[in-house]
């Protein structure tokens, strides 16, 4: 099957054949005990796609331990994934339009990257009630990926996010928009009390990757503090630390576009290091400017 | 005491010295013959040498000057513990005291410029109320209509911290297409946010406004007439649950409630009338 071709979520006969033969597929026995469930994985997948159910698509690509990820590199599985996906995009899972969005948008899992139809998807996702599309859409606004950058939007988009699922990455998306004053005015107290929201509910909700991207900026904005307290300076090593292995995680998970945050997060506890050891050589303590 | 100069918080030695004059005075009674108000006032001096900002901001709502027959030395030391609060940090006093210089409250003369400062410090100090503040004098309530800073103060309120009011009038913004682009889908999230928020904290007014939004925005689906009766029986529910709330608050007779209050007896009287025609009819369902 032609992967690109797929993603058009057109059940014609010739793919109706090729999913009944899937669902029929005999099990290889393997010592390993690892082919039978990718096969057992795959046939379910297909039934799924061959009712058209996209609730049932969901629940099979989504569930805990699938085989999801490994379609990357196995072809066939591959195929079936993205054909599932365009399938239940049609009949309107959102979650479905979040996930084939993502592909479009880093144009992994075979899916050329086209940010037009990673916005279509986003949208329609954030239309459907997907917290998560409008915080992507926010970026596809943000960075210009479809030829113009459109802060107001963004902004609409993250807000979004914010307002009707306290969104944690929604959130200090809205905070960097104060730090930096666009589309509303600069304040940095804004900001700050909005990445700290973020980095408690990143906390509540489990979620440290949000966690570690809070954390980075609450240091980050620590950093302008003129003369930062004992206190403050561990608080912040304690942060960038956090932030730091957070990032090492989304690296690890694909997202190489954090490397240079996660070197300056190194970069950044070494000073810190640097400055608490000549306060110790020194003698000196700065705990009465401690705020 | 002069009290404008007490507005900087500072406890210098005088003002302790003053401060636990009228401590001694009040505890010259035996404890048991001291009134509630003389208590509260024991309380709050007692808090404010303390340096305690919290117990000072929950305090001083209750402590009413008029009781005293020091009114003018109260009000002082009212003053005084909401600016030592304030400069403590608790974003209760910054408030409390906002609105006791916009309002002209405790014989201070009424200055917006100076109190919106306090209202500013609130909600910076993470207050949400300090945003609503700025929010209803930009919706016009003090005379002055901006909407769109209105609505940024609203959405700030929401940010700084899920609160219920903040939700809804976001939400009549989508639903009124003010500011914004018209979106029904949005203001019934944010209406049932508002709602649900409402429902877990103490503000029983906010869930019955947001109660009549609900039902308001549910209606909007569609001419009464093609409405279900399942529809509208949940439309119903939401105006009276709303209705009892504002019985309650005597909403008729508090101005910034008494236009809910009237939605919300207009909405039962009509979708009332729809639901005994289709069971008059005996139609359980409408195309």
């Amino acid at each position: 099957m032609n992967r690109v071709d797929l993603l058009d979520g057109r059940m014609t006969d010739e793919r109706k054949r090729w999913l009944v033969g899937l669902v029929t597929h005999e099990s290889i026995i393997d010592p390993l005990d690892i082919m039978p469930v990718r096969m057992r994985y795959i046939e379910v997948l297909a039934e799924s796609v061959l009712n058209e159910d996209p609730g049932l698509i969901e629940d099979t690509l989504f569930a805990d331990g699938f085989y999801f990820s490994e379609g990357e590199h196995d072809a066939e599985l591959g195929d079936v994934v993205i054909f599932a996906l365009a399938v239940a995009c049609t009949k309107g899972s959102a979650r479905c339009m979040l996930t084939l969005g993502s592909f479009y948008y880093l144009g992994t899992f075979g899916v050329p990257q086209n940010y037009h139809n990673a916005a279509t998807l986003y949208a329609s996702a954030m239309d459907l009630g997907e917290p998560q599309a409008a915080v992507n859409l926010g970026y596809v606004y943000e960075y210009g990926h479809t030829g113009v950058t459109d802060y107001e939007k963004a902004f609409h988009c993250y807000l979004r996010a914010a307002l009707t699922a306290n969104h944690p990455e929604g959130i200090y998306k809205i905070g960097d928009f104060y730090n930096k004053g666009r589309f509303v005015s600069h304040d940095e107290n804004m900001a700050m009390t909005l990445y700290r929201r973020s980095y408690d509910l990143a906390e509540k909700e489990q979620n440290p990757g949000c966690r570690a991207q809070a954390a980075f900026r609450i240091a980050e904005m620590m950093q302008n503090l003129p003369l930062p307290s004992d206190e403050a300076l561990l608080s912040m090593l304690d942060l960038y630390m956090e932030a730091e292995i957070g990032m090492r995680r989304e690296v690890a998970a694909g997202a190489s576009y954090y490397r240079p945050r996660l070197e300056l997060c190194v970069k950044r506890q070494q000073e810190i290091r640097e400055t608490i050891e000549a306060r110790s050589r020194d003698g000196v303590s700065f705990s009465i400017f401690d705020k | 005491m002069d009290r404008k100069k007490l507005l900087d918080g500072e406890l210098t030695e005088e003002r302790k010295t003053w401060l636990k004059g009228i401590l001694e005075s009040l505890n010259q009674n035996p404890s048991e013959s001291l009134s509630m108000d003389e208590y509260l006032l024991k309380v709050l001096i007692n808090s404010v040498l303390g340096g305690d900002s919290f117990l000072i901001g929950r305090v001083l709502p209750a402590v009413d000057p008029s009781k005293h027959r020091n009114y003018e030395s109260i009000c002082d030391v009212i003053v005084f513990a909401a600016a030592v609060g304030s400069e403590l940090g608790d974003s209760e006093c910054s408030l409390f005291l906002g609105d006791a210089m916009v309002l002209g409250h405790f014989s201070l003369s009424p200055t917006l410029s100076r109190g919106s400062r306090y209202w500013g410090r609130a909600m910076d100090q993470g207050n949400p109320e300090g945003a609503l503040r700025f929010a209803d004098y930009y919706e016009g309530y003090c005379g002055h209509r901006d909407y769109e800073t209105a609505l940024s103060y609203f959405i700030r309120a929401v940010l700084i911290g899920d609160n219920a009011e903040a939700f809804y009038r976001i939400g009549d913004f989508y639903f009124e297409g003010k500011v914004v682009e018209r979106d029904t889908v949005m203001a019934e999230t944010l209406y049932q946010r508002g709602y649900n928020f409402a429902k877990e904290g103490s503000r029983k007014i906010d869930r019955a406004s947001a109660a009549v939004r609900l039902a308001e925005v549910k209606r909007d689906k569609g001419p009464i007439q093609q409405l279900s009766l399942d529809a509208l029986e949940e439309i119903l529910a939401y105006y009276t649950e709303a209705e009892s709330i504002f019985q309650d608050c005597n909403a008729d007779s508090v101005l910034y409630l008494k236009s809910d209050f009237e939605r919300c007896r207009k909405g039962i009287s009509e979708v009332e009338e729809r639901i005994d025609m289709l069971k008059g009819k005996g139609l359980e369902e409408v195309d």
